[in-house]
């Protein structure tokens, strides 16, 4: 490599990182703000505005919502798509390509199309639009994510590994259990708190299938209709950290125990 | 009950188009040490995992202790298996590893205790029970899958090619551990390998397979002394092999037209005439300066001689074919690349073999 394209590498690869980064400071910057109004330049600073939204029974409350989704849909994907990658993994039978097919449509289907067309469904059986309606679409969306983590994980398992447990006196469940889970675990981890956040991010299905209790993504765009407020700024820099801190820690979980 | 711990009776397997065992037959006695060898495909290995429970015979029956096992699944059979890869669990340690097969048992955790430190103690593993696989050497691991094998007190026990994955050094010493651990439990071992060496180190018996048939089956003495077939002679130790037709047999004895001279040596039977191969073991046929005063007496051009250690060898190209002959390492006659020299070697050591 010449020294004009490390030059030229290094400065797109900084372009790059200032263009993923620059608005998030700025939103951060804001919700330290001693003032209504959004722009520069900052003469003081406050937490005010987090002390608001805590105190703020809405966000607290749409918060608590959208946990209890999020951890409901992922129990729901986590169990269907472990079932899925398992049922994957043997070598072929009848349809094996008709079921993968099926196991990865919710993750291509754009999400406006899906969220209409549950909307649709649900009122054909007669389900009200609401929490149970919400979980159900997450549920389906997360299922193929779950799937192909644990999937993956699953090929790299010897069948040496259950063929001994089944030789040391376990039958196929008990083989299961206690074998091939523990070695899904890293993956079952990565699995689950991918699909926790990408609950808790949705916003066009929960928008769809929602009665009028919002979740979090909901209440922040209807917040924002109503104009920009630093108290959003404070709640989605709050969300911001704990999801990275979340996600970077799963990531690291699942490299170092994909080692062993 | 029987004495027999396994009795394979007519068993065809077939995957597909291949067939990996064909009507096999063969009964194994209580506490022998059998290996079975052969390259890959011939069977060894089909027939291990159908003792196993893993695979099911197309047709025939196997018989465990007695009781027919057919069609028994794995978890339900007196058998445990070292596996190639140890397949040890990653996630438990040396001790919850041994541990698995006896809890299954539903023995008692006071049992299970003292079980697991009775087999550690006895493969030296007490200081690493605590170790998780990936935190042990190779040898080890190789010990830790045996112990878990051993532990539930099977009737049976399988290996499957085992000593693959060491280093030559540390395969010579298992071998010898191996025989003797098998030799103090008086388990039978039901051993699988493609290596001969192995095989004739370790082993009671020796059971050689090629194409999902027995070719043999013997001491490994009488597999290397007095192989049946061309396939054994040459599958086990290193040999000559002459290529000629069968002149008279009587009282075991024959002789082989071979480059218009007769050569004596051991026949079974056969008609005058047919094609046959004889097989002479290196190390007995002798190389010297001058006619020697053997039954067999060959003479030929010295192509090369090499220093291998304990021994040296030589390659002698006569008239009808390149022969390979051995000396003591000791021996200070000096032959010379391109000197006529003598072979020899009595009716004994050569093998006559038919096609």
């Amino acid at each position: 490599m010449t020294r004009h394209t490390r030059l030229f590498m290094s400065m797109a690869y900084w372009g790059f990182a200032i263009y993923l980064f620059l608005p998030i400071t700025i939103m951060i910057a804001m919700s330290f703000k001693d003032s209504k109004f959004i722009g520069f330049p900052i003469r003081s600073w406050t937490t005010d505005w987090y002390g608001q939204a805590i105190a703020n029974g809405e966000f607290v409350s749409a918060t608590g919502y959208s946990l209890l989704v999020a951890v409901v849909s992922t129990a729901i994907s986590m169990v269907m798509g472990t079932w899925l990658a398992v049922l994957l993994a043997r070598k072929s039978f009848w349809g094996r390509g008709v079921v993968f097919a099926l196991t990865m449509l919710p993750a291509v289907v754009p999400g406006i199309i899906s969220a209409i067309s549950f909307r649709i469904y649900i009122r054909l059986i007669e389900l009200d639009p609401g929490m149970v309606a919400i979980i159900f679409g997450h549920a389906v969306h997360n299922v193929p994510f779950v799937a192909l983590v644990v999937g993956a994980r699953l090929g790299t398992m010897p069948r040496s590994h259950t063929e001994a447990a089944q030789d040391l006196g376990a039958d196929p469940l008990i083989a299961f259990l206690r074998v091939t889970v523990p070695y899904l675990k890293p993956a079952m981890v990565g699995g689950a708190v991918f699909s926790l956040l990408l609950s808790f991010d949705d916003f066009v299905r929960s928008f769809f299938l929602g009665s009028y209790e919002p979740t979090l993504p909901v209440l922040l765009f209807s917040k924002l209709r109503s104009g920009m407020s630093p108290e959003i700024n404070a709640i989605s820099t709050l969300v911001l950290i704990v999801t990275a801190i979340l996600g970077l820690w799963a990531e690291r979980s699942m490299r170092r125990m994909n080692k062993g | 009950m029987t004495d027999d711990v396994v009795h394979i009776d007519r068993v065809t397997k077939k995957f597909g188009k291949i067939t990996a065992l064909d009507e096999m037959n063969i009964k194994i006695k209580r506490g022998e040490f059998v290996t079975f060898l052969g390259p890959s495909g011939c069977g060894k290995s089909t027939t291990l995992r159908i003792l196993g429970g893993f695979e099911r015979p197309d047709s025939g029956t196997v018989y465990l202790s007695g009781q027919d096992v057919t069609r028994l699944p794995p978890n339900r059979r007196k058998v445990n298996m070292v596996f190639q890869d140890y397949a040890l669990f990653p996630h438990m340690t040396v001790r919850q590893n041994v541990a698995f097969g006896l809890e299954l048992k539903g023995m008692g955790r006071s049992a299970i205790d003292a079980r697991i430190t009775e087999i550690l103690s006895f493969l030296e593993l007490m200081p690493l029970i605590d170790r998780f696989p990936d935190q042990i050497s190779g040898g080890q691991r190789q010990r830790a899958a045996l112990a878990r094998a051993l532990a539930p007190d099977p009737d049976l026990l399988l290996l499957d090619e085992p000593l693959g994955a060491l280093d030559a050094r540390l395969r010579a010493q298992v071998q010898i551990e191996l025989k003797s651990i098998q030799r103090s439990t008086g388990k039978t071992f039901f051993f699988v390998t493609h290596d001969q060496d192995e095989a004739l180190t370790m082993s009671d018996r020796i059971v050689v397979m090629n194409g999902g048939k027995i070719e043999q089956d013997g001491t490994p003495e009488d597999l290397y002394l007095r192989p049946k077939t061309r396939f054994v002679a040459e599958f086990i130790g290193e040999t000559n092999m002459l290529e000629g037709q069968l002149g008279t047999v009587s009282n075991g004895t024959g002789a082989m037209e071979w480059q218009g001279q007769t050569l004596t040596g051991i026949a079974q039977k056969g008609t005058p005439g047919q094609p046959v191969h004889a097989s002479i073991r290196l190390e007995r046929v002798q190389i010297s300066p001058e006619k020697p005063s053997h039954d067999n007496v060959v003479s030929g051009r010295l192509v090369n001689s090499l220093f291998k250690g304990n021994r040296r060898m030589f390659e002698v190209k006569t008239p009808g074919a390149t022969l390979l002959a051995t000396a003591p390492e000791n021996d200070s006659t000096a032959y010379l690349p391109g000197s006529e020299v003598w072979l020899g070697w009595n009716r004994d050591d050569m093998i006559i073999l038919a096609d």
